[in-house]
Order: structure tokens, then C-alpha cells, then sequence
């Protein structure tokens, strides 16, 4: 009982307790953010068509944000954009997406580069759009009698593009189409150079300077044509990319497996921990240490964790691998360290005289540990710098942040636990 | 003494005569992975799929908690970037909305029609799917991948040579700092190693240092690169032998045999080197140090006894550190299902056998032999 105390009451003790406190309370607030391959997603990376377009910095960062805009309109906002580099002057867009969404959803807003054009006859009426409206009063979807769905969205052109309109229509002779009178010319819509909308304009708009034009399309299906009209609207509000863009990478994983793969790895990480306390308790035959030894390894885990969720670091497989080699290490530094510290347990008197005090073993062992720990960061540092790595980045980071983890604050209280029982 | 050179040279052999196997993320490919219900011939599909699309295909099938999961992967040609002028980028249609590029739609297609021919199930979609993956659209983002693999563990083994020496070099502390920078210094300019190549090819092309002009041809670089790597591994090695660092280069030679006779067994496995496994080799570098350290520090910083006592008396500790990594990694490869984790897992045991015998004999072989010759 009286060696508990001593236990708990020390700074060492203290700060691990401190720091277990703050990472539990932040695993209960915000909880861990799960990475793509196990929530599931989608990640594109993109690169503009030319080379030689592709060298130069602010087209990426425009594209993203033209991108960004695109997805935000989609109700996307947890998508996360950004511009990274691989060699010299060569950068890419990546675009992660946390939730399923399918295909062509995605690839199209990402890869159109959005360049509109309105013609009547071939006079362009007006190239990008003031504002798209998206309320439904002004938007909507409804089935024609043949079937079809039909959408519709109204956009605002400027003034001088209404000027043009009128200039053109005044020409236009008007024909009769069933029951309705239209001019002989269709106003067509063009996004990248593919005819996209093709709109007859009524006979009575005929020489008046329209500014909120209407948009409109036709799909088999409501959901079809639910997304025709959403993908339209994002792609004519963001405007058009600075540049021809084409996926490079294109990684998609469904929802599904998340919470098998969560049981599995809970599985493995529990008869890991197991393993570790059987190979522990055969080698001392001491279930103090194999406790103190299992206990260190949870602070441990449950820490990183804690500082995952704290970054809000989004874990993939690759930081789940990293967690267990932080285990590895950590658990072989602990066996350094408890073979040191026992060394004073042996009779031999020859061991005694070399290594006369307790202070000069942990010292010992904390070199050994400060060597492989600095080794182990910097390996990792090497991977988080480079971004053509990046998926390694996860990985990296759980190893990192767990070796310093270990090295500053479950040590030290492991060494104290060791030195107390001992 | 004289097996762990033998497994090195065993290694290369079957690194040259194998060939390493590059992971899908180091080479193009387009995978996807999908769910059966009904039991599948997967030899007939594959020779389907290798009829209609006139590629090797792979099939893999995955159990796991009573589903199938059957994985289809074909190889992508590389494709380099920029298209002949005026030609449409590959895919920008509304039309088409699987715009994933040709080849990969093709695949799905090819196999979502086989299975409904199979399942005779007109509703079956292939959209089930549960991974999908289409890499190396671009040639030279795959290239440069590759390249940075290899970087990174260069200047993981230059920083893993500083601190050594830093912390067993048998001199005073200037010299240790003195070369502990130098290999630091190193590892980071190894870290501009393409700008360097860049500015070098340039120079020899062009006449001239400072030029923004990208289009150059990247293969002339990349073997430039290569040139430069090499050449700042050869600097670490010489300094040390300038400062007659034979404990810590003992150490790091136990690491870099680690990575090779690790990289022949894979070789000779057919594990393909993928990023993953990449991640485990820089881990491996990781307890490679570890035991080594250990070693060192009990043999040479503790001087007492004979040489060979202090060894054997070190070998309780490090194989109780062996098996408790190897049981936390057998668990990581038997209860989870992912490809990714199994393959790290499956490295890193390789590895950490491998350590084994490179720690307690090459290098317990190395220090012996110096400890013993300084006596005298």
C-alpha cells in the first residue's frame, strides 16, 4: 500500500496522469477522426494536361480554389483541398473526399474545366455568369408529359451580355412550334466546347435585354436530373479553371468495411498487448512488472490517440500500422530498462562495481533509448518533409509523436514504477 | 562471423536474380475490389478478363467472416504527362461520367458483365464495389514517388550515421560534433538532391545555373539523382573511416545489411515493394539501432569482464525485445484483414530475424574482433 502511494505521488507519475487526463477528456469530446481507407471516401489527385502550364504555382492554388468552391456548392465542406509539389516545379491537386459519392459526381466537377460559352447562331452571347440561383422559386425539377425529367435554373448575366441578346434577337425571325411561338435560333450553351443546353427562346423575349436567363436540361430519372442540375450550377458559379486538368490518382473505398476493420484492429491490438504480458511475465516471472509493463503501453496508445484527436488527425491504416510500431519500440526500450534496473537484483558482485549506482544504469538506458528514439524520429521527419509521401504521412506522424511521447513522459513514470518495485 | 556476409551476398543474388516486385502505388494499376455472395471461378474470370482486355489480370480472393472479397488488378502503362497538342484530354464529358480514365472503366465493365453472365442477375452492379483504385496516370508522378522512397531511406541512414557516431565515436567532443554535423549536413543537402541535379543538368545543357525552364527530359535527371545519392552515401562512409569510427560504422553496417538481406527475402517471396512496405523497412531501420545500441552500449561502455560475456549476458534482453515485437506483429497478422497492415507485418518479422542474426554475430563479430586487437 505504502509503495502505491509512492507510486502515485511523484512528478513523474503526476505529469503522465496530467497528460492521460488531457488526452482522455479529448478522446471523449471530439473523438477520433477515422482516415478514408477506413471510413471510407474518395481521394483524387489531379495535374493540369500541359507541362508546361502545370510548372506554375498560383494556376494550382486558383484551381483549388475554383474546386473548392465547386464542392462547397455541393454541400461538400468537409472535403479537403490543397496544392502539393513533386520535384521541381511540378505541383498537384489533391482532393479528399470523407464521405462515398459516386463517380462521376466527383470526376466531373474535378476534371471540367468549366469554360462556358452562350451562342446564338455564332455570336457569343455572354462567357461566365454574375450569380446562379439555387432557391426554388427559381430552380427546380418537373416531369414533362413525355416522361422525362426536366430541370431548370435561372442564372444572372451582366448587362452588357443582356445588351448583346437583344442585339441578336432583334434579327431572328420567329417560328411556330406546336402551340408555342419561338425564334428560329436557339441560344445553346457550350461548357468546355461540348454543346451542354440547347434553349429555345420564346417569341415574346424577342429584342429585350434579358438579364436572368433561364437554364435547362432533361434526364430519365429525378435523380438524374437532380444531379445534371447540381453539377451544372457548381460548375457555371465557380467559373472555369485556369487550366485542362486530368486525374493522376483515384482511390475510393466504401463506408462498409469501417466497422469491421475498427473490430479487427481492437482484436490484433488486444492479443498484441496479451502476447507482450505472456512473453513479459515468462522472462521475469514477476506479475508486477508485466503490469507496470501492459500499463505503460496503454498510457502510451491511449496518449497518441489523445494527440490524434486533439490535432484532429485523420487515422488511415498507415497511422494504425504506425501505433503498433510505437508499441514495438516502446515496449523493447521498457525491457532495456528493466533489465538495467534488475541489474542490481543479481548477485554477481563483478556488475555491482562497474555500475555503482542505480542513476548511472537509467542513464545508460536512456541513452540507448534517446539514440534509437532520436533515430526513429528523424526516419519518420524524412518521410513527413517529402510530400510525394504523403500517404506515408499518417504513418510517420503516429511513429513519431508515440517514440516522443514515450521517451518524454511513460518513461520516465515507468522508470519510477520499475525503481519503486524493484 | 562469416554468415551474415553470406546472407548479404545470397540477398543481392536474389535481388538481381529475382527482381524486386513494385507495389501498385510505385507502378500504375487500376484495382477494385468487390463483394460476392455466390461462389466464384476465378480462373474463368481471369481468363475473361485477359481474352477481352488483352492484359495480364490478377485475381486474388479474400475471406474473411464468411464473405468473399475477390480483388481484380490490372497493370496501367504509364502514361507520360501531356498530351500531342489540340487532343482531347482523356476524359472531360458529361456524357461519359465514369471518367476515370479508358482503361479502367473498361475493367469494371468487362467484369460487371461477366458476373451478370455468370449470376444471370441483370440488377448485379459492379458499383458495390468496395475499394477502387486507379494509379499512375502520370508517369512521372510515379517516377518521383519511386525516387523519394529511395531518398528518404538514404537520409534516414545518413541522420541513423550521425547519431552513432555521435554518441560511440572514442574521440573528444569536437571531432564528434564535427562529424556528427557533417553527416547531418549531408542527409539534408540530400534533401535538395533533385534541385542539385536539376541545376547540374542544366548547367551541362544549357551553359547557365539559374533557369526556370521545366520542360527538361526528367530520365537524364533521375539518373543524375541516382549519381548524387550515391555520391553523398560514399561521403558518409568515407568520414567513417577518416575518423576511424569502427563501432559506429559496425552499427550501421548491421542496419544497411538488415534493409538488403530483408530486401532479398522479399525478392525472393515476391512481396512487392510498396510504399507500406517501405514504411516497414524505415521501422526496421528503427529496431535494427535499437538492438544494436544495446549491444554496443553493453559491451563498450560497460568494460568489465571479457568481451565475449558481455555479449551472451546482452542476448537475454534483446531476445525477450525480439519476441515481444514478433507476438505484437503475428497478432497484427493474424487478426486484421487488411493487405496494407498484413504486408508491414509481414516485413518486419522477416526483419526483425534478420536483425537477430546481423546484431549477435556481424556486429557482436565486429566489436569483438576491435575490442580484443585494442587490448593488445
Amino acid at each position: 500500500m505504502k509503495k502505491l502511494f509512492e507510486i502515485i505521488f511523484s512528478t513523474r507519475m503526476c505529469i503522465l496522469g496530467f497528460c492521460l487526463f488531457a488526452a482522455i477528456t479529448s478522446l471523449i469530446l471530439k473523438g477520433l477522426y477515422w482516415g478514408r481507407d477506413i471510413e471510407g471516401g474518395r481521394q483524387i489527385k489531379l495535374s493540369a494536361v500541359d507541362p508546361v502550364e502545370q510548372t506554375q504555382f498560383e494556376l494550382n492554388m486558383e484551381a483549388n480554389k475554383i474546386i473548392r468552391k465547386r464542392l462547397d456548392f455541393l454541400g461538400m465542406a468537409d472535403a479537403k483541398t490543397n496544392v502539393r509539389n513533386y520535384g521541381i516545379g511540378c505541383y498537384y491537386l489533391e482532393v479528399s473526399i470523407p464521405v462515398n459519392i459516386p463517380e462521376g459526381q466527383v470526376t466531373n466537377l474535378t476534371e471540367m474545366q468549366g469554360q462556358l460559352e452562350a451562342k446564338i447562331k455564332d455570336t457569343v452571347i455572354f462567357t461566365e455568369v454574375v450569380r446562379v440561383f439555387t432557391d426554388p422559386e427559381k430552380s427546380g425539377i418537373g416531369r414533362r408529359d413525355d416522361g422525362i425529367f426536366e430541370w431548370h435554373f435561372a442564372v444572372e448575366i451582366s448587362p452588357e451580355a443582356a445588351e448583346r441578346f437583344k442585339r441578336v434577337t432583334l434579327d431572328l425571325k420567329p417560328i411556330q412550334v406546336g402551340r408555342e411561338t419561338y425564334l428560329e435560333e436557339p441560344l445553346v450553351l457550350y461548357i468546355d466546347k461540348k454543346n451542354v443546353s440547347s434553349l429555345l427562346i420564346s417569341a415574346d423575349m424577342r429584342g429585350k435585354a434579358i438579364t436572368i436567363p433561364r437554364v435547362t436540361g432533361g434526364a430519365n430519372t429525378y435523380e438524374e436530373a437532380k444531379n445534371e442540375m447540381e453539377r451544372m450550377q457548381a460548375i457555371l458559379d465557380s467559373g472555369k479553371l485556369p487550366m485542362r486538368i486530368q486525374i493522376m490518382e483515384n482511390k475510393q473505398t466504401t463506408p462498409r468495411l469501417g466497422a469491421a476493420f475498427k473490430l479487427n484492429i481492437l482484436f490484433a491490438g488486444t492479443f498484441a498487448i496479451l502476447g507482450v504480458g505472456a512473453v513479459v511475465l515468462l522472462r521475469y516471472r514477476n506479475l508486477k512488472i508485466m503490469f507496470a509493463i501492459i500499463f505503460t503501453t496503454l498510457c502510451e496508445i491511449i496518449l497518441i490517440l489523445g494527440f490524434a484527436s486533439l490535432i484532429k488527425w485523420q487515422l488511415d491504416l498507415a497511422a494504425l500500422a504506425g501505433i503498433i510500431a510505437v508499441i514495438g519500440t516502446g515496449v523493447d526500450s521498457q525491457i532495456i530498462m528493466t533489465d538495467l534496473i534488475l541489474v542490481r537484483k543479481t548477485k554477481e558482485t563483478e556488475e555491482e562495481e562497474t555500475m555503482p549506482t542505480l542513476v548511472s544504469r537509467i542513464k545508460t538506458a536512456f541513452l540507448v533509448i534517446m539514440a534509437a528514439a532520436l533515430t526513429t524520429v528523424l526516419a519518420m521527419g524524412t518521410i513527413i518533409i517529402h510530400q510525394e509521401l504523403v500517404d506515408l504521412r499518417g504513418f510517420a506522424i503516429t511513429t513519431a509523436v508515440g517514440v516522443l511521447i514515450g521517451y518524454f513522459i511513460t518513461r520516465p513514470a515507468y522508470v519510477h514504477i520499475i525503481e519503486t518495485l524493484a | 562471423m562469416i554468415i551474415p556476409f553470406i546472407m548479404i551476398i545470397l540477398a543481392l543474388i536474389s535481388i538481381v536474380y529475382f527482381g524486386l516486385e513494385k507495389g501498385i502505388d510505385l507502378k500504375g494499376a487500376d484495382i477494385f475490389t468487390f463483394e460476392a455472395e455466390k461462389h466464384i471461378d476465378t480462373s474463368k474470370l481471369e481468363i475473361y478478363l485477359e481474352k477481352e482486355l488483352k492484359k495480364d489480370v490478377e485475381i486474388r480472393m479474400l475471406t474473411m467472416g464468411g464473405k468473399t472479397e475477390i480483388e481484380v488488378s490490372t497493370i496501367r502503362k504509364l502514361r507520360r504527362r501531356g498530351l500531342a497538342r489540340g487532343q482531347e484530354p482523356i476524359c472531360d464529358s458529361l456524357i461519359q461520367p465514369e471518367a476515370v480514365g479508358p482503361e479502367y472503366i473498361q475493367l469494371i465493365n468487362k467484369t460487371q458483365e461477366y458476373m451478370r453472365a455468370e449470376l444471370g442477375d441483370s440488377t448485379w452492379s459492379i458499383h458495390d464495389h468496395i475499394t477502387s483504385q486507379s494509379l499512375g496516370n502520370e508517369a512521372e508522378f510515379t517516377r518521383a514517388k519511386q525516387f523519394v522512397a529511395i531518398k528518404a531511406v538514404c537520409m534516414a541512414l545518413l541522420f541513423v550515421g550521425g547519431i552513432i557516431i555521435f554518441i560511440f565515436l572514442e574521440v573528444e567532443t569536437r571531432k564528434r560534433i564535427i562529424s556528427f554535423s557533417c553527416l547531418t549536413g549531408m542527409a539534408i543537402i540530400l534533401y535538395f538532391s533533385e534541385r542539385i541535379s536539376f541545376t547540374i543538368y542544366n548547367f551541362i545543357h544549357n551553359n547557365k545555373f539559374l533557369s526556370e525552364n521545366f520542360d527538361l527530359s526528367r530520365i537524364t535527371r533521375d539518373k543524375l539523382q541516382l549519381f548524387v545519392f550515391a555520391f553523398f552515401l560514399t561521403l558518409g562512409l568515407i568520414i567513417f573511416v577518416f575518423f576511424e569510427a569502427v563501432i559506429s560504422f559496425a552499427v550501421v553496417l548491421a542496419a544497411i545489411s538488415d534493409l538488403i538481406v530483408t530486401l532479398g527475402i522479399m525478392a525472393y517471396l515476391k512481396i512487392s515493394v510498396s510504399l507500406a512496405t517501405i514504411a516497414a523497412l524505415l521501422i526496421l531501420l528503427g529496431y535494427s539501432v535499437d538492438s544494436d545500441i544495446l549491444l554496443t552500449t553493453r559491451v563498450y561502455k560497460m568494460r568489465s569482464g571479457r568481451v565475449v560475456d558481455r555479449i551472451f549476458k546482452a542476448i537475454p534482453t534483446a531476445l525477450t525485445m525480439d519476441f515481444t515485437s514478433m507476438v505484437a506483429l503475428l497478432a497484427l497478422l493474424l487478426f486484421t484483414t487488411s493487405v496494407i497492415l498484413q504486408d508491414i507485418a509481414i516485413v518486419l518479422l522477416i526483419g526483425i530475424c534478420v536483425d537477430f542474426v546481423n546484431t549477435w554475430i556481424q556486429n557482436a563479430g565486429i566489436l569483438k574482433f576491435y575490442l580484443e586487437r585494442l587490448k593488445e
